[in-house]
């Protein structure tokens, strides 16, 4: 159906989301840092993209930062995903420029819906 | 040989024995991060098939993987799930033998062994972790774990009535802490009727103190006319506990003492029902509250000033201080 | 005769200064040997943070207690903005953060008021602990947790002191600006709190070199290892100091030092107290000092804790110029302590802290330095004159350079197999060898630094109040 970035250090939740995106019929794509996102979101444009928050080289808000400035992957839907859930967190997020905010732990069905949403919206 | 000679061996030898450990760790290091992606490969798989499992497909399971290397993944899945997907992965895993293996860890010689096996216990919450951590809880020899074996099964919302937490606990022996406050909390909802039985015990003061406010965690508004009688009770401690209690309980039924202790002599119960004010969101307390402003405590005059605020204020988003030392004192 | 017995008495007085330095020496090292056995011990039995704790923790949250995070500013225009974010950013239930502009010449207010949206406010001094005068309090709508108060010009101590007297919370957590603070370090250093039946008075925790690491909008990206050896043998230095000596004497009830860079007290304690001098160079030292002497005197219960965890991270000198001040102000603090409370030395009155504690910085800190830089000319001197065994000059060398070797990576080894908080294997081999070579001149010239610093203290010199305050805590 549409193609999915997922940016995450994390080889377990990669394969968790990965699963479930496959399973909805997305197809996958995944940096497993912020340098290789940037560049993965440039080449294949992807239809929306989750960022882990803390990962390796480039942090997630500062990739996110980066999306929103570029005016060819401004309009991406972005899913940030958060061990921590302050809420200063979430406000900076949401104000970068996320269309959501997931904290870990996640339910996986939620993650799903969400996404669902996002795309059936732009 | 004389004495420095031996200085000398010793010092040489006890280096050489530094320097052996330390190339071990190194070398650990070095080995782990070479086996890091061998380990992530596999721990996906095994992820990936218990994913698999969850959604009802059918799959070939790889005998090859031990009991420890699945313990080790889902060591690394739980904290990043939640929900019904968590909870159907733990009885799938715990069906693998996972759980046996972390059951015979709780057996361990070693305490922070047990302890550790303890929190992958509350994690997987089944009947047979529950149960293991009962036992921990009434037999370990060490209090740390069995006050470890408490904390996971309050979190499970699983303790034992509160006379045998605190007879295991040896409780009424030393002063409560904090995490013994917790504990009550945690117990007054299951057992609201033993927690009151218990207040005709023979108890120390403190502790006495400390179960009364648990019942404000009972979700029970029948204790509101209990905590009413307590909001006289001579000792200031106790008086505290009750306006806390009613704090927490929420129910407008307790506004009416609770501005009546306003006019408490002590300044800590005038503090306290300040803060049962606010939680209730007294308005009719605002003339009173006014008055407090010109109290003769320091303490007193800043925290009526600050629930003005909060009361005046419609986003009463938890951002005021609300604590004092004088509260100290009651929590522990 | 006279010339012969004279020489015999310079021969003899040579010997009794070489066994002198000797004992000293070795006695030092003893005694950290014997620490770092009881932090080996400790780290094994330790309990690691549990989740079940947390868990009642977080669903409790009013009874985590309330802290005030005290952050002294003096010239940060910088990185106020920044430091202030992520101190508000910190994971605590609740936390209120108060900077005190120290008077700052640059415009540290400006940049505070601008980016939060503070307005002036007539908020309630409890307690008056400072010296100077404070010029303003003010608060924002936005950021109801945070207060900034402008004071006149002071010490560090001065300013800390001023917060503290602004405090509503029942703990205080007294930090240098540019601590960066781990985003669960307040939790962590506040839950021996939550085990605590009412004497606990203070918490310290392990504090680590932020030279080489990534830092971004005031918090710590990604650990690293500074390229130079400099900071590099202070990574050492401080593994050294947080995970043997602290964790040692805390665990035998006897921590004389929370380090300025994050201290967690009890509020009541330090105003009781008066909250830190204003005249020395070691505050930091001398809080505990007297708070040890404070609760003794009055034959009251207490406890300090350590928590062996990293909670905060600061950038060290990166050179040995600047390095140098550091250290002589350090020894100079220490002396100045001693000299304070020189009555607890010895005074069974106070306990294992008299008994114990004191003498223990009497011999780290006034005879340890002088004897080891001594000892390095007079042994092989008198070897060479034939006064002495040659084996004993020998096993001069052992017992301070090789044994200091061994204590250095038995530490590191205790770091790697207990925190892991070392990137890499490479880094790990790194800082190995920086913790061998550091016996190797970086060691004797610490010993110089804290020999003039001996001398500045001696000579009363008051060249202290020119010093950066630079707000390292001791290492």
């Amino acid at each position: 159906m549409a193609n999915i970035l997922i940016a995450d250090d994390d080889p377990i939740l990669v394969e968790i989301l990965k699963f479930r995106l496959e399973g909805a019929g997305h197809s996958v794509t995944v940096a497993s840092d912020g340098e290789q996102a940037l560049e993965a979101a440039r080449a294949n444009l992807p239809a929306l993209v989750v960022l882990d928050s803390m990962m390796p080289i480039i942090s997630g808000p500062d990739v996110l930062a980066e999306l929103k400035a570029d005016p060819a992957l401004r309009d991406i839907p972005v899913v940030m995903l958060t061990a921590r859930d302050s809420e200063a967190d979430i406000v900076a997020g949401l104000k970068g420029g996320a269309a959501e905010y997931l904290t870990k732990p996640f339910i996986p069905q939620e993650l799903l819906v969400r996404i669902s949403g996002l795309l059936g919206r732009s | 040989m004389n004495g420095f000679n031996s200085v000398i061996i010793g010092t040489a030898i006890l280096a050489a024995g530094i320097f052996v450990l330390f190339t071990i760790l190194v070398l650990r290091r070095f080995l782990s991060e070479r086996n890091k992606a061998k380990r992530d490969r596999r721990a996906t798989a095994i992820t990936r098939s218990y994913l698999q499992r969850v959604s009802g497909q059918r799959v070939e399971d790889q005998t090859d993987w031990s009991r420890r290397i699945r313990l080790d993944a889902i060591r690394r899945i739980l904290p990043l799930l939640r929900g019904g997907e968590r909870k159907r992965l733990l009885q799938i895993a715990e069906l693998d033998g996972v759980l046996a293996q972390t059951i015979r860890n709780s057996h361990s010689l070693y305490g922070a062994e047990r302890i550790n096996a303890i929190h992958l216990l509350q994690r997987f919450g089944s009947e047979v972790c529950i149960a293991r951590l009962r036992q921990l809880m009434a037999h370990d020899k060490s209090l740390r774990v069995r006050l470890e074996a408490a904390f996971a099964l309050g979190a499970n919302g699983a303790l034992p009535p509160p006379r045998e937490t605190l007879r295991i606990l040896h409780a009424l022996d030393r002063a409560p802490t904090r995490l013994d406050v917790a504990l009550l909390r945690a117990t007054a909802p299951l057992y609201p009727e033993q927690m009151v039985l218990l207040l005709e015990d023979d108890l120390p003061g403190d502790w006495r103190a400390r179960i009364i406010d648990a019942l404000g965690w009972s979700g029970d508004m029948s204790m509101i006319e209990l905590l009413a009688g307590f909001a006289v009770n001579p000792e200031s401690e106790i008086r505290c506990a009750a306006l806390r209690a009613a704090g927490k309980l929420g129910h407008p039924a307790a506004a009416k003492w609770i501005v009546r202790s306003f006019a408490d002599p002590v300044a800590a119960v005038r503090l306290q029902a300040i803060a049962a004010a606010v939680e209730l969101g007294l308005r009719e307390a605002l003339p009173e509250l006014q008055r407090l402003r010109g109290d003769g405590e320091l303490w007193v005059r800043l925290r009526a000033e600050q629930a003005l605020d909060r009361l005046d204020s419609d986003d009463a988003a938890g951002s005021a201080i609300t604590d004092s030392p004088s509260q100290q004192g009651v929590i522990g | 005769m006279n010339w012969l017995e004279l020489q015999t008495a310079a021969a003899d007085a040579i010997v009794w200064i070489a066994y002198a330095c000797f004992i000293i020496v070795a006695l030092r090292n003893v005694i950290s040997l014997a620490q770092l056995l009881v932090a080996a011990w400790v780290f094994a039995t330790r309990v690691k943070p549990g989740e079940g704790a947390r868990d009642l923790w977080n669903r409790y949250a009013d009874l985590a207690m309330p802290i005030t995070v005290i952050a002294p500013a003096y010239n940060e225009e910088l990185s106020i903005v920044q430091s202030v974010k992520a101190l508000l950013a910190l994971e605590y239930p609740e936390h209120e953060v108060i900077v005190v502009n120290d008077g700052s010449k640059d415009d540290t207010l400006g940049q505070l008021v601008r980016s939060f949206g503070m307005e002036e406010t007539s908020r309630t001094q409890i307690a008056e602990l400072q010296q100077t005068r404070i010029r303003a309090t003010y608060r924002s709508r936005r950021y109801p947790n945070l207060l900034v108060v402008d004071k006149e010009n002071g010490r560090k101590a001065d300013a800390a002191n001023a917060g503290i007297g602004f405090a509503r919370t029942p703990l205080v957590c007294v930090i240098d600006a540019d601590s960066i603070i781990e985003p669960d370090g307040l939790l962590r250093a506040a839950e021996p709190f939550m085990y605590d039946d009412g004497r606990l008075i203070a918490v310290g925790g392990a504090i680590r070199i932020a030279n080489g690491c990534t830092i971004k909008g005031g918090s710590l990206q990604k650990i690293g290892i500074s390229k130079s050896l400099v900071p590099r043998f202070q990574t050492v230095e401080y593994l050294r100091a947080f995970l043997m000596n602290r964790v040692a004497n805390a665990h035998t009830n006897t921590l004389m030092l929370i380090s300025g860079a994050f201290g967690l007290f009890r509020r009541s304690t330090l105003v009781e107290m008066g909250g830190y001098r204003h005249d020395t160079v070691g505050e930091d030292l001398e809080l505990v000092v007297r708070m040890h002497r404070h609760m003794r005197d009055r034959e009251r219960e207490y406890r300090m804790a350590f928590v062996p965890d990293i909670v905060c991270w600061t950038e060290a000198p990166a050179a040995l110029d600047g390095l140098d001040n550091q250290r002589k102000r350090w020894q100079q603090g220490a002396l100045e302590t001693l000299q304070c409370h020189r009555g607890m030395i010895f005074n069974p009155r106070y306990g294992r802290i008299g008994m114990l504690a004191m003498p223990q910085i009497v011999l780290e800190d006034i005879i340890g330095p002088p004897a080891e830089l001594l000892g390095y000319l007079v042994l092989p001197a008198a070897a060479l004159l034939g006064l002495l065994d040659p084996m004993m000059a020998l096993a001069f060398f052992f017992v301070s350079v090789v044994f200091g070797c061994v204590l250095s990576l038995g530490t590191l080894a205790l770091e790697e197999q207990q925190l892991r908080r070392t990137p890499t294997a490479t880094d790990l081999v790194r800082i190995g060898i920086a913790a061998v070579i550091e016996n190797f001149g970086y060691r004797q010239i610490n010993l110089w630094y804290r020999l003039q610093g001996i001398r500045r203290f001696m000579k009363k010199d008051s060249t202290w109040a020119a010093v950066p305050r630079v707000g390292f805590g001791k290492g």
